[in-house]
């Protein structure tokens, strides 16, 4: 009885350690597109000197670049399952 | 810790040996320290055991020591990994991968010796490696297919007119590989180590309960050598992808 539910807590644990570590790939993912998106928007900004105009395209891009990511990420470990 | 004493202090850099050249600050600091015993360390992990077994002719010899399986099963470990994601054209790039996963995981759980430095706590450092395997991608892309590495960035099947719209939005997510490489491995490091040492503030601030953080601590250390190795790995297996993706394009 006891060992059984040694056993559930740490398989409990297990599982929360995966969620934090998933929970890291899918932020730095997210974080990663947009500061990329914001970097290039800003050079393309002072090249052509267009201030608002390149970085707000730039973070609509960005943001759906780190949804494609996220996407892609989520379906290699369905996959690998 | 010492009271007062800020839980960022162990991230902070300290010249050993100060160095000029041109101009710039070449000073051979505590976070080059602990690369270099990194470095070391995985070197003589390697070469010893096999040295001792040349030495005698003896039956004891047919059995390989405990080191030498240690080191072994990390060659095999990560020769599995390579097989398994890139194939059989993936086994050239093993030197590589190998010595980027354990100088990750050696420095990760040096990192975990008190008053050691974690030199993966360091955005530059970690973001140095990532940049180095995106160029090394990038490069090995368009060797292996010339201008048609461009088609990398092309989806097949997809109608012409929606192509502007998702080339700029698939390059941003090919750049954005290497930074998110480096956070998550810097960020992990910086998170747990800061952690540590928070609650190592508890211990002496609660006076008698503060043995209530103590036991905290003592399963986060633990936690946190799981976390060494789990980030070294994930390392090691987006390398390894990125490698795939460049030998074979879609």
């Amino acid at each position: 009885m006891q060992n059984n539910e040694e056993e559930k807590q740490s398989k409990n644990k297990e599982s929360s350690l995966k969620g934090l570590s998933f929970a890291y790939r899918i932020s730095s993912e997210l974080l990663a597109a947009m500061v990329v998106s914001v970097i290039i928007g800003l050079t393309l900004d002072k090249f052509f000197d267009s201030k608002p105009i390149g970085l707000i395209t730039l973070i609509i891009l960005g943001f759906f670049a780190g949804l494609l990511n996220i996407y892609r990420l989520i379906r290699r470990i369905e996959n690998s399952k | 810790m010492a009271k007062g004493e800020s839980p960022l202090k162990q991230f902070e850099i300290q010249p050993l040996v100060e160095l000029n050249l041109f101009g710039q600050n070449i000073s051979f600091t505590n976070s080059s320290l602990w690369m270099t015993i990194t470095t070391i360390f995985i070197l003589a992990f390697f070469t010893i055991p096999f040295l001792k077994s040349k030495k005698t002719n003896s039956v004891e010899d047919l059995y390989p020591s405990r080191l030498q399986v240690a080191a072994e099963m990390g060659f095999n470990f990560i020769n599995n990994l390579i097989t398994d994601t890139a194939g059989k054209e993936g086994r050239k790039y093993f030197p590589l991968v190998f010595s980027l996963f354990m100088f990750i995981l050696f420095g990760n759980l040096f990192g975990m010796i008190p008053y050691s430095f974690t030199f993966t706590s360091h955005i530059i450092v970690t973001f140095g490696l990532a940049l180095g395997v995106f160029i090394f991608v990038t490069v090995l892309g368009f060797i292996k297919h010339g201008f048609k590495f461009f088609s990398f960035f092309v989806i097949p099947g997809l109608p012409i007119y929606m192509l502007p719209l998702l080339i700029p939005i698939e390059v941003i997510s090919y750049l954005s590989r290497p930074i998110s490489l480096a956070v998550r491995l810097f960020a992990n490091m910086l998170a747990g180590h800061t952690l540590l040492k928070v609650f190592a503030g508890f211990v002496s601030a609660l006076g008698f309960f503060g043995i209530l953080p103590l036991v905290f601590i003592v399963a986060l250390t633990g936690l946190e050598i799981l976390i060494a190795f789990l980030q070294a790995y994930v390392f090691a297996i987006l390398t390894c992808l990125y490698i795939n993706d460049a030998l074979h394009l879609h």
